[in-house]
């Protein structure tokens, strides 16, 4: 058996029981896929190391050969390997470790969700000016739907706020119900690629030149 | 062995899509020819790269969130997908390729895959396994991170496909302001209109799951996205029907569909 079969075979396996364990119910069958399913979560919590191995390497030769940016680099292993020891050593519920994620981590985090206010402002101002019947179509919409949630909406006119209900209940759920039965579609279309060895990009140099 | 309450429909429907893709691929063996629609997204990718290529700037390629689990992984394989092709396509320019992952689980497969491509199109020097960075699992880390490397790389084009939370808009408009021409797309309705007001062009939904069959134009890959269409059709005849009967107080097909 080729090395390149190994893992098609394993996916078309694994994949065929938890499908099947999908449509029916054979105590056995149920078994074996909860068992797969399981070995997922296991085999998913090895790659974490990975990640922060990966993490370290790049970071470590970046600030060993001081290439540009370099001291962010340490600054990024003293943050990495600290808190590492700091949650070994003294645990994740101690006063210091909580001290570092409350006053350090929690507010830089929500400094950098904040970002989302101005960015979407920006995009909205790009996406909404007046080039073509669908930006104006967007734009329309998006005062209504703006002026539908604020007070003064009501005030210009009583029908603001259910022309804006309107358009969230009816077209809006409408559009996304569509667009999620497509990717259902979608994603049966793949899965099934998958199962039956056709997509490979995922093995990468396994995949004997990717997909067939 | 017994037939699971309320799954007879899904085995019907899936029985049925594997028919129309096994009709559809022996369709396009014989005949070559199936009509396949045109999904703009796609075709932007040669000359994104193409661009970036020009101005001898990288492309910067992410999955988003990355996850395997059921109601994303669908989506994060999609991105594998499209990551093989456009790591093929930089390798064929000669253009450098940076790929951020927020997910610990994908990042060994993405350098892989890209590792793969580069060796497959002949310039297997050409990969840098330090281009393929896992930058962190929290949201707001990785988009800080993320933030960084297309402020200091001057990315030329920014690739996005597979599942993103509100992380969509910050890498969108960041791409943006550096200059960047984008592809994005993903299955998650909340956040596709943020692409669609950002980027260049955008996937929505299926297309993102049509990707590798629209460009490698395989037998099998083109009978899936006829069944893709397919499926669509039937689910259009089935709402018409099923309002239509529902108005008229019959809601027998809404319970056959329950079954």
């Amino acid at each position: 058996m080729k090395v390149i079969a190994i893992p098609i075979f394993v996916t078309m396996v694994v994949g065929a029981v938890v499908l099947v364990d999908f449509f029916v119910s054979q105590p056995n069958l149920v078994a074996t896929a909860r068992e797969f399913m399981n070995w997922g979560v296991i085999i998913s919590a090895f790659a974490t190391g990975l990640g922060a191995a990966n993490l370290l390497r790049i970071h470590g030769n970046r600030a060993s050969q001081r290439r540009a940016n370099w001291p962010y680099s340490i600054v990024l292993l003293v943050g990495l390997i600290g808190y590492t020891v700091l949650g070994v050593a003294a645990r994740s519920t101690s006063p210091t470790y909580q001290f570092v994620f409350n006053n350090l981590y929690s507010p830089l985090g929500a400094t950098v969700f904040s970002f989302n206010a101005f960015f979407m402002t920006s995009a909205a101002y790009r996406a909404f000016r007046i080039r073509t019947m669908h930006a104006t179509v967007l734009l329309v919409s998006a005062v209504l739907i703006m002026l539908g949630n604020v007070g003064i909406g009501a005030v210009i006119s009583q029908y603001i706020p259910s022309i804006a209900s309107w358009i969230s209940k009816v077209p809006t759920t409408a559009g996304f119900r569509g667009v999620t039965i497509g990717a259902a579609l979608g994603a049966i279309g793949l899965s099934l690629r998958i199962i039956l060895g056709i997509e490979r990009s995922q093995f990468g140099g396994l995949g004997g030149g990717g997909n067939a | 062995m017994t037939l699971i309450a309320g799954r007879l429909t899904h085995l019907i429907f899936f029985a049925l899509f594997c028919g129309v893709t096994y009709w559809a691929t022996m369709r396009f063996r014989q005949t070559g020819n199936v009509p396949i629609r045109r999904v703009t997204g796609l075709d932007a990718f040669e000359e994104a790269i193409g661009r970036a290529t020009e101005l001898g700037r990288p492309v910067h390629y992410t999955l988003g969130r990355g996850l395997f689990d059921a109601e994303h992984g669908a989506q994060t394989f999609a991105g594998f997908s499209m990551l093989k092709h456009t790591a093929t396509t930089c390798a064929k320019y000669g253009c450098r390729l940076i790929v951020t992952n927020q997910s610990p689980q994908a990042h060994p497969v993405t350098e892989e895959i890209v590792r793969a491509a580069f060796v497959e199109a002949g310039h297997g020097d050409a990969f840098n396994a330090d281009d393929i960075r896992y930058l962190s699992e929290t949201q707001n880390a990785y988009v800080s991170g993320v933030i960084g490397v297309m402020e200091r790389e001057k990315v030329a084009a920014n690739i996005m496909i597979g599942y993103f939370y509100a992380e969509s808009m910050m890498l969108a408009e960041t791409a943006n302001k550096v200059g960047a021409i984008q592809i994005a797309g993903t299955a998650n309705t909340h956040q596709i209109p943020f692409f669609v007001a950002a980027c260049d062009y955008t996937l929505i939904g299926e297309e993102i799951f049509a990707a590798s069959a629209y460009l490698e134009r395989q037998p099998v890959q083109v009978g899936s996205l006829v069944a893709q269409d397919f499926g669509k059709y039937l689910a259009v005849i089935l709402i018409v029907l099923g309002t239509l009967f529902a108005s008229m107080g019959q809601p027998f097909l809404s319970n056959m569909i329950k079954k």
